[in-house]
């Protein structure tokens, strides 16, 4: 148990201990959440651009890959070439390189930004 | 006009917009390496003979229209297929061109950007290169190091910068 002279050491003690307050902290505090603030603000724009990009993306695949596939199957009518064999490439070289290059937008290293990008802002 | 007509005139007007971006707009002019410049001109010129030729003779109209298939396509669509298909091109040497310049102006690899907008298909690459693109870079005023624009002080040295509108 501590006694009242117990009680009054402390009390001085934590007189003795001085806070200094610097004048600029506030300031800076203030900067520090206003910069963080800003960053958030921008991350958020950039997903909203890479999701707008990554619909648009999708919508030029898939109207690109159509106007392709009519093209083909135009072709085919007078090549010698199979219309499976025919299919199979546009699958295999047109529609799935531009659906991966679409899918890339959607990677968290593309929604995150560059580096530069958050040092600019 | 038929509607074949009226379908091509899309990708001519696009790949006539696009061209004329390129001359008319100095800054754009600057990033695009003459070399793309040059093998623009070559399919535009090609097309703009073409239409001019099979416009004014019907048997040359009739000979490409049976060369080029079976496809459906009209005789009288052969002036605006070949407009279409030349100012298509055109552009999209360009387009490639400035995608090169851009990405060395701003740090990224230029052969590799260039060859992601040639190959990757309906364009998707273009669309990945503008999204995904860095800031443009400037030179520090103090160690002359490539640093992103709109900084206070560079990254390398901390010399203040100017800052850019």
């Amino acid at each position: 148990m501590m006694d009242a002279q117990d009680d009054q050491r402390v009390v001085r003690a934590l007189r003795e201990i001085s806070f200094e307050i610097d004048p600029g902290l506030n300031a800076r505090v203030k900067t520090a959440l206003f910069r963080r603030a800003e960053e958030l603000a921008q991350a958020q724009a950039r997903r909203r651009r890479m999701l707008t990009g990554f619909v648009i993306a999708l919508l030029m695949t898939v109207s690109g890959s159509a106007a392709v596939w009519e093209a083909v199957l135009r072709i085919a009518g007078f090549s010698r070439i199979a219309p499976p064999v025919l299919a199979a490439g546009v699958v295999l070289f047109w529609m799935l390189p531009s659906l991966c290059a679409t899918l890339l937008l959607l990677t968290p290293r593309s929604l995150a930004g560059h580096r530069e990008e958050v040092l600019a802002s | 006009m038929n509607p074949t007509a009226i379908v091509l005139t899309v990708p001519s007007l696009i790949g006539l917009a696009i061209i004329g971006l390129v001359c008319l707009k100095t800054d754009i002019r600057r990033v695009v390496p003459r070399l793309a410049i040059v093998l623009a001109a070559l399919p535009f010129l090609a097309a703009l003979i073409w239409a001019l030729a099979s416009s004014l003779s019907p048997e040359l109209e009739a000979g490409a229209a049976d060369a080029l298939m079976g496809s459906g396509l009209s005789v009288h669509a052969m002036p605006w297929f070949g407009l279409a298909l030349g100012s298509f091109t055109a552009a999209f040497i360009l387009s490639v061109g400035y995608v090169y310049g851009d990405a060395k102006r701003r740090g990224m690899p230029p052969f590799l950007w260039a060859l992601v907008a040639f190959m990757v298909p309906n364009l998707v690459g273009f669309l990945l290169y503008f999204l995904l693109r860095k800031p443009l870079s400037q030179a520090c005023a103090g160690c002359g190091r490539s640093i992103p624009s709109g900084l206070a002080f560079c990254p390398h040295c901390g010399h203040p910068q100017d800052k850019v509108p």
